[in-house]
């Protein structure tokens, strides 16, 4: 008989732990949301393009890092973050520190120099508000955390549309506003399924606050507002029928999930498949919605 | 898509007046909340956790500030657009000194 196959985890390394640390599958939909808003704007070079995308990695890669510092404490107690480098002792605190300094230091610097003082000046605003708004202030204390701390995460949009345009106008508010009223139906329908794990770290997540069935009707509030937002750029003229055809079908699949999972709690069956279909989709939805306005303009061009 | 300027408004108005109740019970959930339901995850997670408790009036400022951008920015939205409509019924001659004042 044969030897059964070793399988084994990726070995450690300090540059992966260091790409980690910047939380990559989560700034990919930043980016997006950076990208997206430029095209949305005018026709930015492919150099600025890359220079923005560049600063704004580092950015929320140094607050996500920075993030990961100072809740070194609660990422040991739950599951789903007790493997990051400072729980499983690959990386001292004051590594991460640093490393979380280093990229927005350097972000700044690229921002400011090679693209705007504008651009630069929104990203370090978007970081220092995830860093001691949300991370430091909101998240252990409210179940606002996410609500409020959701600006921190609106910020690329403004950081694209000024890296274009010099400047910020009602298209770009917008933009703020749709990524802000976003957040509160995604990262709730995360909460609801791990609730047990946000209770055992003292973080008062919505779900935890005001119960369930409550958080559910909050994420379909919020998402009311959110379509009427993804229409107001077509309603002033901003975008055309490509974009307003999007925002309708998408925004309606997320309405759809979200009314899906409400029935299937007060009709006391299991919610949460379509909770996480909620989680799943929103990701799906965000990116797809500033995909539509890139094109939706630059076809219009 | 070209629209006249009363389903315009009776499209921004309808949607603002949903924006307003869904806003409504947003507050509502911080200003009067219900009670906590017993059992299920939510009970489980509170009992594993050390919540702390939040000030209120710190609570309501938080939910209350949103709504405030939000009247702003459909105000903004409003008076943008019927200044483009009337920007585009006005005299040719007097669009174009409006624009070189600017």
């Amino acid at each position: 008989m044969s030897a059964p196959p070793i399988v084994t985890a990726p070995a450690p390394s300090l540059g992966r732990d260091l790409v980690a640390l910047t939380k990559p599958r989560i700034i990919s939909l930043l980016l997006v949301t950076t990208a997206a808003p430029m095209y949305a704007a005018g026709e930015p070079s492919i150099w600025t393009v890359l220079l923005v995308m560049l600063g704004g990695y580092l950015m929320a890669g140094g607050a996500n890092a920075i993030n990961m510092y100072l809740d070194r404490d609660i990422d040991d107690i739950m599951a789903r973050t007790r493997l990051r480098p400072i729980p499983a002792g690959r990386m001292t605190p004051q590594q991460v520190l640093a490393f979380g300094v280093a990229c927005a230091a350097a972000a700044t610097w690229i921002l400011a120099f090679f693209v705007n003082v504008l651009a630069a000046g929104l990203a370090l605003a978007g970081f220092y508000f995830y860093v001691f708004i949300y991370t430091r202030w909101l998240k252990r204390s409210s179940p606002q955390n996410i609500v409020i701390g959701g600006a921190a995460g609106a910020f690329p949009p403004l950081v694209g549309w000024a890296a274009v345009t010099g400047s910020l106008d009602i298209v770009a508010i917008t933009l703020f506003l749709i990524v802000f009223y976003w957040t509160p139906p995604h990262f709730w329908a995360l909460a609801l399924m791990k609730q047990v794990d946000y209770g055992r770290a003292g973080v008062p997540m919505a779900p935890l606050v005001w119960g369930e069935r409550e958080t559910m009707y909050q994420m379909l509030w919020y998402t009311v507002i959110l379509l009427w937002l993804t229409v107001l750029p077509w309603w002033v003229g901003a975008f055309g029928l490509l974009y307003l055809a999007s925002a309708i079908i998408l925004g309606a699949l997320l309405l759809g999930g979200i009314i899906k999972m409400l029935l299937a709690a007060r009709a006391g069956r299991p919610w949460s498949g379509p909770a996480w279909w909620v989680y799943k989709y929103s990701l799906l939805y965000l990116a797809l919605l500033f995909v539509a306005m890139a094109v939706d303009r630059t076809l219009a061009r | 898509m070209l629209m006249s300027v009363a389903v315009s408004d009776t499209l921004f108005r309808v949607a603002v007046a949903l924006c307003a109740v869904a806003q409504l019970f947003i507050l509502k959930a911080v200003f009067s909340p219900g009670p906590l339901p017993m059992g299920g995850p939510a009970e489980a997670g509170r009992a594993a956790g050390r919540l702390r408790p939040a000030s209120r009036p710190l609570e309501m400022a938080w939910v209350v500030l949103p709504a405030v951008g939000l009247v702003f920015l459909f105000l903004w939205a409003w008076q943008l657009k019927h200044s483009a409509e009337l920007a585009s019924d006005a005299d040719p001659v007097a669009v174009a000194f409006a624009e070189a004042a600017r």
